[in-house]
């Protein structure tokens, strides 16, 4: 065994030789939005720090707008990861900085009403709104989170805007977090100037001057316990591309466990770990926002793949009553490679649409899921070789959301002058008219049948104040059978958000992680 | 039934049907003749093959754009899930299966020696199937090859799409032993981010903007 060299920074795990021993203050697993703020509150307390990251330490000079390089060397899976049944497409991020560096930089805090039904039917009671706002504050700071300027909207968004308006639909601008943003529209292959301020170019650097170290290329094989605690973790050093190991293992042992390994990442650890898990919800209320599309036809062109991605939001279907799901509505990139995936068919019908790009406008519908007892999410599972996968199966009042999704845009994009709208099902469906809307009643929803996807992901390692409910307690996200370990990213929710993820992430996060670090 | 009790039951099943008789067409293999431009990773000869055939389909390929995408799903599939990507091997020998083609669309012929309007036949039969995991077969295999054709930038051109806003020299080549990036370089802290008293309301200061080498 050698030491790790003891030095704040990245050290890329790929340049390592010899099985390595460390010890550290806290160890943390993973280092997007919930291991960043965690090593920034530990390095500013002092503490030492090591961060430990499967994704590969890429910055600014290989983000070159290339959907080839970005999905296979900053995604889970290589951007080809879906639910087990492969019905629902999985964006997800894996790469030093997590999902922060490939998401869209849409930034919401969380809705109050949903903090305050996690207290009420969840028993998460460890803090409130007004805990959280000061750190809403200070991340809204740091990252520059502002909300965009109505003119800078590129033209996707705008037919979003004026959809929404002239169907007297509420809607808005939004806040991202960006600083000097060239309206490249690669924020979901990672930003080529560094103007999005993910945890690559904020939060990270922030703990790293502060004396923490981040361990690339690291992949935890599984934590190791002994009576309550964990006594340290194992893991395996990975090559450069991530897909094989060096064959260097690595052992840390720290007085303290942080996992934020995100919502499908981090369940996988603790089952792989054969964790304690009194409550039997490790792994459990997985949920996905999952997503229905329609691409309409204009006939001027909209050039959706330049310009902010998201810049606009509609939360007017957000809380539609009584047993109805909700859902909001918001741009989506039309990138070629994303886009040729979605749309349904193969051959010449398949290579029309295609032809057709410039003209495209990408709608989304995010259906908000787990608010009511028959939207349980899905179940996070070990594949025969100990990775996690997600067992997903979308439930009847989901689809149902996902339906009136779809008829919505299909209205807003005919109403905003779209030739023909595609629903993405397959065998294809057009819609021309509000008869054909009509129709979308009878279309399917089942497995396969219709296009869907999900970019955010959470739950999985549910808080509760109630150990026989939750994996951990909410006050300090601490594990409820094992007390050095706490878990510190979106698998901690109890349900979907009903906005984009990261600012809850942060603001919770950042909350937690500076009642740990006092 | 999950992917890989469907795929696993798929071969076993097709399997038994082969010892009540139908050996001969379980058992049948093209002549599988294509050479892979670069040694295969994932596939074999024969799903490589197989895959060719179907990339002539899903993505209207010649014969020599569809040896490119093959090798470059081939390539995509080592990024992905290992599991997955055997499962996606396993599927490619149930498309190119002449028992299991009687089963499932009502013919025994090799996927690789159909004429193209068997083959779109063969795949639309998966894409209309009542089995889930059969829908999800088809839906891997096109997205795999609709990916490989349209991530590539000069073909993603054909769209119409005009490519990135502006061009960045290409990166050094990824070597597996080798750094991606400069090192970070550690720079004073700044007093800002500090972990907030919880009754505190504002941040005292702000850090400088940080970029990455």
């Amino acid at each position: 065994m050698t030491a790790l060299p003891k030095v704040p920074g990245v050290i890329e795990g790929q340049t390592l030789k010899g099985d390595l021993e460390v010890s550290v203050d806290v160890c943390i697993i993973g280092s997007g939005p919930g291991g960043a703020s965690a090593a920034l509150a530990f390095a500013a307390a002092g503490k030492r720090v090591l961060v430990v990251e499967e994704g590969g330490y890429f910055t600014k000079t290989r983000f070159r707008m290339r959907e080839d390089e970005a999905y296979t060397n900053l995604y889970q899976d290589g951007g080809q990861r879906t639910t087990k049944d492969l019905a629902i497409s999985i964006y997800q991020g894996k790469a030093v900085g997590g999902g922060s560096v490939i998401n869209w930089t849409t930034c919401f805090r969380l809705p109050e009403h949903v903090l305050e039904h996690w207290a009420h039917k969840h028993q998460a009671r460890g803090f409130t709104h007004n805990d959280i706002v000061p750190h809403y504050e200070r991340i809204e700071k740091r990252l520059s989170i502002t909300k965009v300027d109505e003119a800078s909207v590129n033209p996707n968004n705008r037919l979003l805007l004026d959809g929404c308006r002239a169907l007297d639909l509420e809607v808005d601008t939004i806040n991202r977090n960006v600083l000097g943003c060239a309206q490249t529209g690669a924020c979901g292959l990672g930003c080529p100037i560094d103007a999005k301020q993910s945890m690559l170019v904020s939060l990270l650097p922030d703990a790293m001057d502060r004396g923490a170290t981040v361990l690339s290329r690291c992949r935890v094989d599984r934590l190791h316990f002994k009576g309550d605690k964990v006594s340290h973790l194992s893991g395996v050093l990975l090559g450069a591309t991530g897909r094989e190991p060096t064959g260097a293992t690595i052992e840390v042992k720290a007085d303290r466990f942080i996992l934020s390994a995100g919502a499908i990442g981090s369940p996988g650890i603790l089952l792989r770990s054969k964790a304690p898990d009194p409550s039997g919800m490790t792994g459990r209320r997985s949920f996905l926002h999952p997503v229905s599309i329609c691409a309409g036809l204009f006939p001027e062109p909209v050039h959706g793949y330049h310009g902010a991605p998201q810049s606009v939001a509609s939360h007017h279907f957000a809380e539609r009553g009584g047993k109805d799901v909700g859902f909001f509505l918001e741009a989506a990139p039309v990138s070629p490679g994303l886009v040729s995936t979605a749309v349904p068919g193969y051959g010449k019908a398949h290579r029309a649409v295609m032809k057709m790009l410039p003209f495209v406008g990408g709608h989304i519908a995010i259906t908000i899921d787990g608010f009511h007892d028959d939207v349980p999410g899905g179940t996070v599972e070990l594949d025969p070789r100990g990775r996690p996968l997600l067992n997903y199966t979308a439930a009847p009042r989901t689809l149902a959301a996902m339906r009136a999704g779809h008829k919505t845009l299909a209205k807003l994009q005919l109403e905003m002058g779209a030739k023909e709208v595609h629903t993405l099902h397959q065998p294809l469906r057009v819609v021309r008219s509000q008869k054909d809307i009509a129709a979308l009643d009878d279309a399917p929803y089942g497995p396969g049948e219709v296009f869907m996807a999900s970019a955010h992901q959470m739950g999985g390692c549910m808080m509760s104040d109630d150990p026989n409910k939750g994996v951990v307690r909410s006050e300090d996200l601490r594990h409820h059978a094992v007390t050095n370990l706490h878990i510190l990213d979106g698998s901690v929710f109890p349900t979907s958000l009903g906005v984009n993820p990261q600012e809850t992430i942060y603001g919770i996060m950042g909350l937690i992680a500076a009642r740990l670090a006092a | 039934m999950d992917r890989r009790t469907f795929v696993k039951r798929g071969l076993l099943g097709g399997g038994l049907l082969a010892l009540v008789g139908g050996g001969a067409l379980f058992l049948r293999r093209g002549a599988y003749t294509l050479q892979p431009p670069e040694p295969l990773k994932v596939l074999d000869e024969t799903t490589f093959c197989v895959l060719v055939a179907a990339a002539r389909r899903i993505a209207l390929a010649d014969d020599a754009l569809a040896l490119r995408l093959a090798r470059d799903v081939d390539e995509a599939l080592t990024y992905g899930n290992p599991v997955a990507a055997q499962d996606f091997v396993k599927v490619l020998y149930l498309l190119e299966n002449g028992l299991l083609g009687l089963f499932f669309r009502l013919s025994p012929a090799l996927f690789t020696e159909m004429s193209p309007a068997d083959q779109d036949r063969a795949l639309n039969a998966w894409r209309d199937s009542r089995i889930t995991l059969l829908k999800g077969a088809y839906h891997g295999l096109r997205r795999l090859v609709l990916g490989a054709y349209y991530t590539n930038l000069r073909r993603a051109k054909e769209t119409g799409y005009p490519g990135p806003l502006f061009d960045k020299p290409a990166p050094p080549a990824i070597v597996e032993t080798e750094p991606l990036s400069p090192p970070y370089v550690v720079q004073p802290p700044v007093e800002v981010v500090a972990p907030a008293a919880p009754d505190e309301k504002t941040a005292p200061g702000e850090a400088p903007a940080k970029g990455t080498p």
